[in-house]
């Protein structure tokens, strides 16, 4: 069994690597379709000017030779390299995006937990309460609230608590402690909320029908304490699961929430990298982003077959 | 005849012939049945799914036929029937009302054609914008569906059968390309072609954005995975079958088992997943236009008006909220019923999948 797992997570390690590679990969070659060189700017430099800077930034170079510095830095260890940002003179692309992560990560995972519990507690209500009200809303609410793109929700929670109820500041312009990053953590947790509750509603459903939940009871353990005991483990595999996904969907989400709130993230970061054409920014944050979701996602499989041991490797 | 109620005697009037109804009510057999009608049953009884399907035909009708008469055109700048200059009274008109100028034509006995939903803060009729924009929506979600439908269904249909090496590395491929963050990849791929285009304009991809032609790009080359497994699963499934092994021990060929039990078999499946692709590229088409990275101006899609309006919330100004609120709704509202409906013919057409 432990030969098994150490198998499955070597499989997945190198399964892990060579998509990491592949996106290093597909940003590089997708950045060569760009038309005019990164120096194109509204006022034309010299062609002198243009040789120096291709030489000292090594563009000079064929492009396999530039391919291959590319990936052997973007797969440097500790912290990759992903050069220097074209708009932000002289800045290291991995300094601005770290700057922006400790912002997001915050965000992230306050959304996560925040989620998590919420998602938790209503699922299980939800499941022991099946087809009373409360249940029948909760569906209702979660069925609904996937169907809104994050901005839409973002914006008006913006409207209502910021705007017109003056609860929490409209930006983190000026503004002190926590109170600019209470609504991108509530709009930033709406989805995943939903998803788990709809998920732990569906896993305790089935839990409460198995047999070993009966006999405990009919052992004259208190409902609850079956539930807390027994259920839960039970129900909550599938969240995690779901937890490299989630974290996924929390990472596309900060994208909007950020530039709504204004907050200053990686995902604002990588807007502006966007609007600004900077375009080693734009491959760093796509490569470090999707490095992150990989690690994410391995943690959760393997997290998952170590909780659940029924799980078949294939 | 008077009767002796002891008489043994038997009642001849109770023995005529049945009527045609009497006949009918011991016949056990209900009419023949196929697996489409079981399914339509099925789903017509599903009030949910039902008023979804409404909602869509509804919006359907609206998009691609209502244009057709609509008095406003999508791209057209309302002032310019009045005046020839640019003319800032016709922009934000509230629903239902008109410009000065308007007023004046009707007060001269001219028929002017109701703004219903206002105009925007280009002068542009809003109404007109919603539909054509939430055309627009529907037609990315349509065709994003059709090529991963296409792609996937070949791809994983000649897995199923061919077996052997070649599965066995596609199916390593699928792995790979399954794992990638999708999201990402469409962001740099939609940055990168709004580069291209503004170098070549006026070419036709150029007309339709960035953002609309790397949902394609992305869709073709890596949501096909999904649907690639899903086809690959039913194929071999079925190949165990043994109806399928008695049909080609009778000396039916593979094209027959394709066409006679594959296809049908397989198909409300299949069909039903490739649906519930449309909310999803709706979804990620909107948060691109929302990121600035959808259609071009003045080519409107849901999430760009969205986004264009997006400044009345911060700048509070509740009168043109409405601006925003309207195409927000929208999305949702179409995202929702598209959901419900999948869920719908899902639950209609395939019980195997229900809890």
């Amino acid at each position: 069994m432990a030969k098994k797992i150490i198998f499955y997570v070597l499989k997945r390690l190198g399964l892990g690597i060579l998509t990491y590679l592949i996106v290093v990969t597909i940003t590089f070659w997708v950045m060569q379709l760009v038309p005019g060189g990164p120096w194109t700017r509204e006022k034309a430099l010299s062609d002198a000017v243009i040789a120096a800077l291709n030489q000292r930034y090594g563009l000079d170079q064929p492009l396999f030779v530039q391919y291959l510095r590319y990936l052997v830095n973007a797969i440097r260890l500790p912290v990759p390299d992903f050069g220097v940002s074209y708009y932000y003179k002289g800045r290291a692309v991995t300094d601005i995006i770290f700057n922006g992560f400790k912002v997001s990560l915050g965000v992230g995972a306050a959304a996560a937990v925040l989620a998590l519990v919420v998602g938790l507690a209503l699922g299980t209500y939800a499941a022991t309460h099946q087809n009373k009200f409360f249940d029948r809303a909760i569906m209702v609410i979660t069925t609904a609230s996937v169907a809104m793109p994050s901005f839409v929700t973002a914006l008006i929670l913006l409207y209502i608590f910021a705007v017109n109820l003056h609860v929490v500041p409209t930006s983190p312009v000026g503004a002190e402690g926590i109170g600019p990053y209470v609504l991108p953590v509530i709009a930033a947790s709406l989805y995943p909320t939903a998803y788990i509750t709809r998920l732990v509603r569906s896993s305790t459903l089935d839990v409460i029908g198995q047999d070993f939940m009966r006999t405990a009871k009919s052992k004259g353990l208190k409902p609850d304490r079956v539930l807390i005991k027994h259920g839960l483990r039970n129900s909550v595999t599938p969240v995690i699961t779901y937890f490299g996904p989630m974290f996924a969907s929390i990472i596309t989400g900060s994208l909007v929430i950020e530039k709504v709130y204004q907050l200053p993230g990686v995902g604002r970061e990588f807007i502006r990298s966007i609007q600004n054409r900077d375009y080693p920014l734009i491959m760093g944050t796509t490569c470090l982003l999707a490095l992150l979701l990989i690690i994410f996602t391995l943690i959760s499989d393997v997290a998952y077959i170590i909780v659940n041991p029924r799980v078949d490797f294939d | 005849m008077k009767k002796n109620p002891l008489s043994f005697q038997i009642d001849v009037e109770k023995f005529g012939s049945a009527s045609e109804s009497e006949k009918r009510s011991t016949n056990l057999m209900r009419p023949n049945s196929t697996f489409f009608m079981d399914g339509v049953r099925r789903f017509v009884k599903n009030p949910v799914a039902m008023v979804s399907f409404c909602f869509i035909v509804i919006v359907l009708f609206m998009v691609f036929i209502v244009p057709l008469f609509y008095p406003y055109a999508y791209d057209e700048v309302i002032c310019y029937r009045y005046v020839d200059r640019p003319d800032g009274t016709f922009n934000r008109l509230m629903p239902f009302t008109f410009a000065q100028a308007e007023k004046d034509a009707i007060a001269n006995g001219a028929y002017v054609p109701p703004h219903i939903f206002g105009t925007d803060s280009n002068g542009h009729d809003y109404f007109i914008r919603i539909l054509v924009g939430a055309r627009t929506s529907l037609i990315v979600g349509f065709f994003a569906a059709a090529i991963v439908l296409i792609i996937g269904g070949t791809i994983g249909a000649l897995c199923g059968f061919i077996g052997g090496k070649f599965d066995l590395i596609v199916m390593r491929i699928v792995d790979v390309i399954y794992s990638l963050p999708d999201i990402l990849i469409i962001i740099l791929l939609s940055a990168t072609l709004a580069a291209v285009f503004d170098g070549n304009q006026g070419g036709a991809l150029a007309q339709l954005g960035s953002g609309f032609v790397a949902i394609f790009v992305v869709f073709a080359l890596l949501y096909w995975v999904g649907m690639a497994r899903l086809v690959r699963g039913q194929v071999l499934a079925l190949r165990k079958q043994e109806y399928v092994m008695a049909a080609r021990a009778n000396g039916a060929g593979t094209g027959r088992i394709i066409l006679k039990h594959l296809i049908p078999n397989t198909m409300s499946v299949i069909i039903i997943s490739a649906a519930l692709q449309i909310p999803s590229a709706i979804f990620t088409e909107s948060f691109l236009s929302y990121l600035g990275l959808g259609v071009k101006y003045p080519t409107p899609s849901l999430g760009s008006l969205a986004s264009d309006a997006q400044s009345y919330i911060v700048g509070n100004n509740p009168k043109e909220l409405f601006l925003f609120l309207i195409p927000a709704i929208s999305i949702c509202l179409i995202v929702l019923s598209l959901n419900l409906l999948g869920d719908g013919l899902r639950d209609a057409f395939d019980p195997k999948l229900q809890k």
